[in-house]
């Protein structure tokens, strides 16, 4: 098949993408309106002065690299949780700069981190 | 300050996502209208199985929701960050199930049908489906979003995270073989001999 045909057919299925059910359209609505804040969100509680932010705010101010700083800080992360089961919200780590950061460069974290 | 919501349609993602994490609820029905389907349709083309489908959509929405509050304007586009996310979920299921790329009973035919015999519009998706299930995940997802969703490469790049050269020898190497899986139903397709 060239080029041609197959560009042809792409055309063809970009013009009839799959389209979501009535049911899952529902489910995705009710989710939105269950998670909504029903208020403006509270302004940033101050940092906690856990060491693991410390940790964050020293690499965060580091010059390392951006993937090395990140890579550490989700290592430690991991070592952390499972140690001794340290709540990410208390930490408030997502109220840093370079917590907000990771969550932009890599959304996935955002189930990692379970409940923001 | 979030903009007044006089006309969601014509207010930015982003826009609407301040809007959203504010409480207006019609930025709500306003952003599950627009980002659904474009999740729903990366995901199905990505999986094999249309519930599975359904259940990333409805997952990465999930967690779009629960960020939009925090959500810093002019950062990165919504979509693509959706997108980075259902990619992500399609890759861990297929991951952790092994998936194969087709499902049981999916099989591409063996023999060629006769050229008179012509496909329906559905069938032909149905194969370029079936062809696209067949590429390595990296190839698929890159032939997906470029030429299904008509990213640019660089959006691309963003969302897997990798070098905007990287998705184009990806794109090109995942339309190659494309080509080569659907060349044997090349008439069936409705396409002449060259």
């Amino acid at each position: 098949m060239n080029d041609t045909d197959l560009d042809d057919l792409l055309a063809q299925a970009r013009s009839t993408p799959p389209k979501p059910s009535e049911a899952l359209m529902a489910r995705a609505m009710e989710d939105a309106l269950a998670l909504q804040p029903v208020s403006a969100p509270p302004s940033p509680s101050p940092q906690s002065s856990s060491k693991f932010v410390r940790l964050w705010d020293w690499l965060s101010s580091a010059a390392l690299p951006t993937g090395l700083a990140t890579a550490t800080l989700i290592g430690v992360w991991i070592g952390i949780s499972t140690a001794d089961s340290v709540s990410l919200q208390a930490a408030g780590l997502l109220e840093t700069d370079l917590g907000m950061d990771m969550l932009h460069r890599f959304p996935v974290i955002s189930g990692i981190l379970g409940e923001i | 300050m979030t903009r007044a919501l006089d006309a969601p349609s014509e207010l930015s993602d982003e826009d609407l996502l301040a809007s959203y994490g504010a409480g207006d609820p019609r930025a709500a029905r306003a952003l599950v209208a627009r980002l659904t389907p474009k999740a729903f349709a990366v995901a199905r083309r990505l999986l094999s199985s249309e519930a599975e489908a359904e259940e990333v959509t409805q997952e990465a929405l999930v967690r779009l929701w629960r960020f939009a509050p925090k959500w810093r304007t002019g950062e990165a586009q919504v979509s693509t960050w959706l997108y980075r996310v259902v990619v992500n979920l399609c890759s861990d299921r297929l991951r952790k199930k092994r998936e194969a790329p087709l499902q049981d009973g999916m099989e591409i035919a063996d023999e060629a049908p006769t050229a008179e015999a012509r496909l329906s519009e559905e069938d032909r998706q149905d194969a370029l489906q079936r062809g696209l299930l067949q590429l390595p995940e990296r190839q698929r997802q890159a032939v997906i979003l470029r030429h299904l969703e008509g990213l640019s490469n660089p959006a691309i790049a963003e969302i897997l995270g990798i070098g905007v050269e990287a998705v184009e020898s990806l794109t090109a190497r995942g339309k190659r073989r494309l080509a080569e899986l659907l060349a044997p139903r090349r008439q069936e397709l409705g396409y002449q001999d060259d």
